[in-house]
Parts: structure tokens; C-alpha cells; sequence
């Protein structure tokens, strides 16, 4: 069975090779990290939006495995962060959009050239996280953050745009592991909204049971940024899809293939929202519907959704 | 343990399922770790009364024993048998050892099948500093809790791991040999987290009263996730207490030590089959060995004797307890949600003080539960439950449930309760044959002189017929809450002690040719009375802050004894008419906490033992507690003041509990 498994990819790999090297110009390559998942999602909704807006441009999916030559194509999309790094190693290449990356890897990674590559990021603007909060949980004056060795930056600007809302800001810095315990207990003394970065020197698979337990005891509200955060006891998501960064992408490739010169990399512009009403309760909040937040934050971001 | 702990969880790494890349970060999956069970339930939508007494409140508190907490929920009635020995009840009908009442800690059950029973406080091996919230469900709820929700349950919640300093040390000295100390410790790593406690509480107990009590405490928690929706949790504690028991004065009751040891191991695997799919599987083996005993040299009548004759007394006791439970619950909070399970318990009391020939005597106890909850309508609740009792030892039951909240606005809830539940004979009051035995050289066999206790071969559980009517406001804006319930409780086919005088004859032929006549009183259970309680309670709280709060509440509850019933009085009278408590606490800054709580409790008399009738009592405790960052590190120093208006009796007149003042220092690394 194992052999036969094999055999097929051999031959799955070799017919993408030999169409990858046939490809015509014009043609958008879309080289994502791993089939399934999140990479299939996405690249389908690419694929789908930019048939919309523009029905004859042809797609190519390819896996970062099988990275033939990449001259003939008229615009690179790579879906997460492998294909990424994979296809920024290269150096001759038609310009590129890196989607489905955090912009701690992209801001890391070498061989990106402004005006050659541009981002559609799975981070949200700390304005949104900010504007949620105060949508979302009226009655919370405070906004609490963990800043760690990958976020100062980020948080950072969550700091300066809560001050700007007249959000009092509870900080903390997180250089190791175990300092997690004591940083939660001080920026948590007074009830506020923690907001979870994509820092995963603080917030990791492991440090989550702390932070969600602390903030629980502490009826702290936390803004996690997907929709396993609210699964595992947040009570506020905010995050984008698979699909949704891939219709953005789209979008973006649309204007590229257009002629428009690459824009710097961009946050997410279509998100989510979710709520996790049963602990929202359980600490005395009462929430909105998900789609009623959502709605007040794109009016407050001018944005349809 | 914690070595085996490692291994088990050395292939169950979270996130085997994550994308590779840094997007892991944004797309792979977390624990649960709120889960539904972890969750206070919403008050406004739980099925009955329930007061949640948190860990800022506890700590702000002052109290260094778990019961001591229950004077601050409203019909509530605490009191203290001997230094070791807090006695706690719901709304009366209680004695030197109340059990009519559950406690429950992390779901293990902290009612004792021994002697009278009751709930054995001083062996609960949980610190105070781990306990995560009590919430005490007001009212009968055996369809959720259990046997022996009768009239109330108090649920304790420990601490999780995850939410545990490394290590953390408190001491705590004061007047009355006061001398507590806790050493704690906590691991945290990828696979599993675990916290392990060491405890020791010691005082010299109740004035007037030789009860001094040492008891050591080792508690142990670990959770090991076994991927994001599966994981496994594990319990472990030991508790050995040396107490003082016994009265100065008495002939039969000696001063001496006893011993009581406990050990016992619980694991909890959880499984998250999907997100309205939920199972819990439980596991429990727990040991228990009492250690009491003691010699009389011609006790009570036989004091006339001219020779001596000695009386063997042997309370000494073994329990094993084996528990196993599976719960499930389907469906969400939005709709509908069902939650049925399985319990099976299994006791083993052997004691040949208690039973006589029938020790050991295995009791075991089989119990169906299921409750369904509907969200009939955005502002309407019903829960629906019954739970279906088997024990060996007596008939089975059926015990029905029935509750509706309506939620009258946004910050408003009415809520009527109804049903029944039972609670079974225990061991002792089914079995009890309590003899003592003369022995002398000049009496031919050992000579029966007491018989304390006798069996009730006939005995059946008692049952609660309850109603109650509850009103919940819950002002967000005002940061304040008021809960109301007005209820009436009646009890039928209460098991109440009742005391028959005989004679029994001891023969001592070389004394004389007839055998002497030993008057003699023996107790024995029996289901006659049908008591009906009736009353309201209160509490309104107003929080502005997690440390700054005022809580007030009263009770004020009738209990009418049924005709004929011998100890009317006393039934009526084992409950205070009325009780109030102020809990406050003020956060002061610099981090400077002051915190007060003050009881009234009008006159009663705990019921069928020998607690007297106790007056009219006030009771003021102060705390100030200064908290400060060393370092990284947190330290908290506090001193307490318990009972400022001086020593008052709890149980019997004369017996009192001494004013304390007591200082405690903590350190969280």
C-alpha cells in the first residue's frame, strides 16, 4: 500500500513538473506549504475570487516541493509560511504575494525585495483588537498585554492605539516561562481584557491553561486571535479565515496582474468574529451576536464587509 | 508519581495535528481549557440557589478551616463539636454530626460512611490556598450531586495546576498554639502539570476542652492533556490528624488521642468527543483507618462493684471506599443540553465497636442520573432531572427534579424549584450494635454491661418533599447582585435517634447467685417525624472591585415538628430563627486589604445530642493584609482577628471557642 502511496506521488510530482515547465505567460503560480487544510481552503477561495474579477486569468497550485522554474509566471502566491521562505530563497522571480504568513515569520525572512513582494499577513491591526474590545465589552476600562521577545513591537502599538480609546493599559514583560504566573497576576489584579498575541514565547499550547485559568478567576475577558482560543476559553476570537485571506490575495493579485505596482503588506481586511457566550456569562458578560460586533467594527473601519 | 506522570504523557505532546510553519500559531488547535465543567454556572441560569464563595473572598475570609467559611451563606449553621471537629448545617435537624448535607471536593464525596457520619472536614487534605471556589448549592439537587444532597451541597473546587506558583510557602502563628504551615509546589511542562501541597494546621481547639488537633496534609493534582480535546486529571491526597478527644469529667468518655488516617487516589480522564459531546470517566479508591481506643475501670453502675471490672472500649476503624462514575453530556447551552450518567459506589466499614457481628458491612450504592436542560425560549430555562438510587441496604428510590428560570429582563431572574430526594440510612444508624463487655477474673465470660446502640433492621431513607421560589438581580452597571429564595422543606420519614431503657444482668456468681441488674439505655433510628421547614434568605452583594466588596445576608427560617413527634422541641429549636452576616472587604491600596466579617445568630440547639441550648451569639472577625512584589516574586503578610467579642460557645454551653489573633505570612515564587 505504502509503495503504491509512493509511487503515486513520484508520478503526481512528475506530471505538475511537467506542466509547471510548459506554463504560459500570464499564468498565476500559487505555491502553498501542504495540501489540505487551511492551504486548500485558501487557495480555493483564491482561485474562486480571482475567476470573479478576472475570468480568464489562468491559476497554477503547486506544492513547495516541486518548484520548477518560476520566469514564465507573471505573479508568485505562496500560502503559508514554508512556501514562503522557499520561494523567497529564489532568486529570479516574477513578483510575489506571501499570503498566509504571520508577520513575525515575514518580517524574518530573507530575499524579499520591497515592490517584488508584498503580504497579506494573519495578524489584525492592533486597532481592531483595540475597537473590538470596546465594542464588544463596553464596561472594560482596562486592557491588559504580555509583551514577550517576539512582540514588543506589536504590542507596542496595541499599547498606543487602547491609550488613544482612553483604554487604561496594563503591561507586562515576559522574558521566560516562568514568569508567566507573577506577569498575570499583575497586569490581572483589576479585571481587564487580555489580549493574546501571536507570541509564542508567551502564548503557547502550554502557557494557555495558565493565562485562561488566571484570567477566568480574574473575570478577565481574553481576545484570542482564532478560533481555537475561543474554543479553549476566550472570550472574544478575532481572526480571518483561510478563505478570507485568499479572497484579499486575491484581490491584491487582481490589481497586480493589473499593472498596479505590489503595496506594502497588509493586515486582514475581511475577519471574523467570535464569542464564547457560556464563559462570557460565567464571569457576567453579556455579548452581542458575533455578526452585530462584526458589523459595528467595519462601520467603525469604513469598510463593507 | 510524578516520574510515572512523565512517562504517561510522553507521547501525548499537544499539537501533533498543527500545519508546519509559524501559521501553526494562528490555525492549530488549543486545549479546552475552560470547559464546561470548570465554569461557574451563570447563577441566573442554575437550577436552584447557589453562593459562590471565590479565593479573594476565602482569603479575605481569615478562616483556617474549610467549614468556618459556611457562616458567610446565608442558612448556613456552623459550629464546632471539638478543635477537630467543625460541625456545618443547612437549615437544622442536625446533631454532633450533621448529615443532611454533601460536601463534595473535585467530585469526591467528603461524607464519611463512619459512626454517625457527617462529613469528615478536618480530613480534607486540601490547603486553603488551593481551593479555587465553593459554590454551595442551596437546596436539594440529588439529580446533580448525588446521594446525600439532601437539604444543601457545598461543592469545592480545587485549584488547577496551570494556576499554581512554582512554590509557594505560608506560615501562620497565633494565640492557642496556632502554628499552621503549607509548602507548595508546582510543575509545569508541555506534557502534564502537576502541584503538590504539604499542609499542617495545629491548635490546642476549644477552651475548656483537652482537643488539641495536629493534622498533616499532602495533596497532589496533576492534568495531562492527551491532545487538544482528551485529557486525563489526577488526585491524590493523604491526611493524618492526632486529636485530642473526650471530656475532662466524664466516666466514659476519656480523655486520650485518636488517630484518623486517610489516603486516596481519583482519576478523571475527560473526553471533548466534539463540541456538544462531552465524557467523563472517574475513578476512586480511598483508605481510612481510625485508631481510638481505650480501657474503663468500673464506669457508671458498675462502680458499686468491690472489685474491679474493666470495659474494652475499641473504636478503631478501617473504610475502603471504591467509586467509579461516567458522565456524559450532549447537546449545547444555547438549546437544549443532557447530561445522564452512571455512579457506582462501593463502602467497606469494618469496626466491631460499631457493628458488633455484622462488621464488616459492605455497603454499595448504584445510581442513574439524568437531567435535560431547554432553552425553551430566549428568556426561559427548564431543567428537568431524576435520579434513580439502588442501594444494598435499602429500598431503591426515585428522586425528581423540576426548576424553571424566567428571565424576567436582561438583569432579572425568577426562578421556582420543586422535588424530592432522598437520603439513606447510613451504615451505623442501620446496623449499629454497640456493646460493651465487663471482663474481670471473677466473671466467668465477658459481661454484657451497655449496649449504646442497636440496630434498626427496618430503617428506610428519608425524604425531602422541597418548593422553592427564587428571585436573582444581577446589575452589571451597579456591580452588585441580590438573591432572594423562599422555600419550604418538608421531611418525612425522618431518621431520628430515639432512646429505649431496659435492664440487663450481669452475673457474677462468686459475688452473688442471682445476676445484678444493670439499668441500661439503648439508642436506635427509626423513621417517624415529618419536620417542616419553611423561610427566606437573602444576599445582596455589591462588588466594585475583585478585593473591595460588601456582601449582606439573612436568613430567617421556621422548622414545625409533626404531631407526635417526641422531640418537637428539639427539632424546632435546632435551627436559628434568624441569622445575618456582613462580608465585607475594602481594598485600601499600596496593596493594604482590610476585610470584616461579622455574624448574628439567634438562639437553637443543634438536635438529638448532647448540645445544650446555645443563646443568642455575635461573632466579629478582622483581617489586614499587606500584599508586596519581592522581586518577581509575591509575598502577602495578614493578621486576623477571629471572634473579637471574646470566647463563645458553638455547640455546647460552656465549650467555648476562644478569641484567636493569629499573623500569616506567604511567599509565592
Amino acid at each position: 500500500m505504502t509503495t503504491l502511496l509512493r509511487l503515486f506521488t513520484l508520478l503526481a510530482t512528475a506530471l505538475a513538473s511537467a506542466w509547471g515547465a510548459t506554463a504560459a505567460h500570464g499564468e498565476v503560480l500559487v505555491v502553498v506549504s501542504e495540501s489540505g487544510g487551511a492551504y486548500d481552503e485558501a487557495a480555493e477561495a483564491f482561485r474562486a475570487e480571482l475567476q470573479r474579477l478576472a475570468p480568464r486569468q489562468t491559476v497554477v497550485v503547486n506544492p513547495v516541493g516541486n518548484l520548477g522554474s518560476m520566469a514564465e509566471y507573471q505573479l508568485i502566491v505562496t500560502l503559508g509560511s514554508q512556501a514562503a521562505r522557499s520561494v523567497a530563497a529564489m532568486g529570479q522571480r516574477p513578483p510575489t504575494i506571501h499570503s498566509l504568513v504571520p508577520k513575525a515569520t515575514y518580517d524574518r525572512m530573507a530575499g524579499l525585495k520591497d515592490g517584488r513582494d508584498t503580504a497579506v499577513l494573519l495578524d489584525q491591526p492592533a486597532t481592531r483588537q483595540i475597537d473590538l474590545i470596546r465594542v464588544a465589552l463596553p464596561g472594560f476600562g482596562r486592557i491588559a498585554l504580555l509583551e514577550g521577545g517576539e512582540s514588543r513591537e506589536l504590542v507596542g502599538q496595541l499599547a498606543e492605539a487602547a491609550r488613544e480609546r482612553k483604554f487604561a493599559v496594563q503591561r507586562e514583560v515576559v522574558m521566560r516561562d516562568n514568569d508567566i504566573f507573577t506577569a498575570l497576576q499583575r497586569v490581572l489584579s483589576d479585571p481587564a481584557a487580555l489580549i493574546a498575541t501571536p507570541d509564542t514565547t508567551v502564548f503557547n499550547g502550554y502557557s494557555i491553561q495558565n493565562i485562561m485559568l488566571t484570567a477566568y478567576r480574574q473575570r478577565s475577558p481574553v481576545l484570542g486571535f482564532s478560533a481555537s482560543y475561543v474554543r479553549a476559553g476566550a472570550v472574544l476570537g478575532l481572526y480571518s479565515t483561510p478563505a478570507q485571506i485568499g479572497r484579499q490575495t486575491a484581490e491584491l493579485a487582481r490589481a497586480a496582474l493589473g499593472g498596479q505596482p505590489l503595496p506594502p503588506p497588509q493586515n486582514p481586511r475581511y475577519f471574523e468574529i467570535s464569542t464564547n457566550p457560556q464563559v462570557a456569562r460565567s464571569i457576567g458578560i453579556f455579548l452581542e451576536e458575533p455578526a452585530q460586533i462584526r458589523a459595528s467594527i467595519a462601520r467603525l473601519e469604513g469598510v463593507a464587509q | 508519581m510524578l516520574a510515572l506522570l512523565a512517562l504517561l504523557a510522553a507521547n501525548t505532546a499537544l499539537g501533533d495535528s498543527l500545519p508546519p510553519g509559524n501559521e501553526a500559531t494562528f490555525l492549530g488547535e488549543l486545549p479546552v481549557v475552560l470547559t464546561a465543567a470548570r465554569l461557574v454556572q451563570a447563577q441566573r441560569d442554575a437550577p436552584g440557589a447557589v453562593t459562590v464563595l471565590d479565593r479573594e473572598m476565602i482569603s479575605a475570609s481569615g478562616v483556617r478551616d474549610l467549614a468556618e467559611l459556611l457562616r458567610l451563606v446565608p442558612g448556613f449553621q456552623v459550629g464546632q463539636l471539638s478543635g477537630a471537629w467543625p460541625l456545618a448545617t443547612y437549615h437544622g435537624l442536625a446533631d454532633q454530626a450533621p448529615r443532611r448535607m454533601l460536601v463534595l471536593v473535585d467530585g469526591r464525596s467528603a461524607y464519611s460512611p463512619y459512626f454517625l457520619s457527617g462529613i469528615e472536614w478536618e480530613q480534607i487534605p486540601l490547603d486553603l490556598a488551593d481551593v479555587e471556589r465553593v459554590e454551595v448549592f442551596r437546596g436539594s439537587n440529588a439529580v446533580a450531586y448525588g446521594a446525600n444532597a439532601f437539604l444543601g451541597v457545598v461543592n469545592i473546587i480545587s485549584r488547577h495546576p496551570a494556576d499554581a506558583p512554582r512554590l509557594r510557602f505560608r506560615v501562620t502563628e497565633g494565640n492557642d498554639g496556632i502554628t499552621d504551615r503549607t509548602l507548595g509546589t508546582a510543575i509545569q511542562t508541555p506534557d502534564f502539570t502537576a502541584r503538590l501541597t504539604l499542609s499542617r494546621r495545629q491548635d490546642e481547639g476549644l477552651l475548656a476542652l483537652p482537643d488539641s488537633r495536629r493534622s498533616d496534609h499532602v495533596d497532589f493534582r496533576a492534568e495531562l492533556p492527551l491532545g487538544a480535546r482528551n485529557g486525563l486529571e489526577v488526585f491524590a491526597g493523604l491526611s493524618r490528624s492526632r486529636v485530642g478527644v473526650g471530656e475532662p469529667n466524664s466516666e466514659t468518655d476519656l480523655t486520650r488521642q485518636r488517630r484518623i488516617d486517610l489516603g486516596f487516589g481519583q482519576i478523571r480522564w475527560r473526553q471533548e468527543v466534539d463540541d456538544d459531546n462531552h465524557i467523563v470517566l472517574s475513578l476512586l479508591h480511598q483508605e481510612e483507618e481510625g485508631r481510638d481506643r481505650y480501657a474503663l475501670i468500673n464506669p457508671g453502675d458498675l462502680a458499686t462493684l468491690p472489685f474491679p471490672v474493666r470495659v474494652d472500649v475499641n473504636y478503631d476503624s478501617a473504610i475502603s471506599r471504591n467509586e467509579v462514575e461516567f458522565e456524559q453530556t450532549i447537546g449545547g447551552p444555547q438549546a437544549w443540553r443532557l447530561n445522564w450518567g452512571l455512579n457506582y459506589r462501593e463502602d467497606r466499614l469494618r469496626s466491631r465497636q460499631l457493628l458488633g457481628a455484622r462488621s464488616p458491612f459492605t455497603s454499595r450504592y448504584l445510581r442513574l442520573f439524568a437531567n435535560g436542560e431547554w432553552r425553551v425560549a430566549p428568556d426561559w430555562l427548564i431543567n428537568l432531572g431524576a435520579s434513580l438510587e439502588d442501594p444494598n441496604f435499602a429500598k431503591r428510590k426515585l428522586a425528581p427534579r423540576l426548576s424553571a428560570n424566567y428571565h424576567m429582563t436582561e438583569s432579572q431572574t425568577l426562578r421556582i424549584a420543586l422535588g424530592q430526594a432522598y437520603r439513606f440510612p447510613t451504615p451505623f444508624e442501620k446496623q449499629a450494635d454497640m456493646r460493651f463487655f465487663a471482663e474481670s477474673p471473677l466473671i466467668a465470660a465477658p459481661g454484657l454491661v451497655a449496649q449504646t446502640y442497636r440496630s434498626a433492621p427496618d430503617l428506610q431513607a428519608e425524604r425531602v418533599s422541597f418548593q422553592e421560589l427564587g428571585y436573582l438581580a444581577e446589575l452589571p452597571r451597579w456591580r452588585s447582585t441580590l438573591d432572594v429564595r423562599v422555600f419550604r422543606e418538608r421531611v418525612s420519614a425522618m431518621i431520628e435517634r430515639r432512646v429505649e431503657n431496659h435492664t440487663l444482668y450481669l452475673s457474677i456468681p462468686s459475688l452473688s447467685p442471682f445476676p445484678i441488674p444493670i439499668p441500661a439505655q439503648t439508642a436506635y433510628f427509626d423513621n417517624s417525624v415529618s419536620p417542616t421547614i419553611y423561610g427566606f434568605e437573602a444576599v445582596a452583594t455589591y462588588r466594585p472591585g475583585l478585593r473591595t466588596w460588601i456582601q449582606i445576608g439573612h436568613s430567617q427560617l421556621r422548622i414545625n415538628a409533626s404531631d407526635g413527634d417526641p422531640k418537637a422541641e428539639e427539632n424546632e429549636r435546632s435551627a436559628p430563627r434568624h441569622s445575618s452576616f456582613i462580608f465585607g472587604a475594602w481594598e485600601l491600596g499600596h496593596g493594604l486589604q482590610a476585610s470584616a466579617a461579622y455574624t448574628h445568630t439567634s438562639a437553637f440547639g443543634w438536635s438529638s445530642g448532647p448540645g445544650g441550648r446555645l443563646d443568642d451569639s455575635h461573632r466579629t472577625d478582622l483581617r489586614l493584609a499587606y500584599r508586596f512584589a519581592l522581586g518577581p516574586n509575591l509575598a502577602t503578610a495578614a493578621v486576623t482577628a477571629q471572634s473579637l467579642e471574646g470566647p463563645y460557645s458553638t455547640f455546647r454551653p460552656g465549650q467555648e471557642s476562644n478569641r484567636r489573633i493569629f499573623a500569616t505570612f506567604g511567599f509565592e515564587f
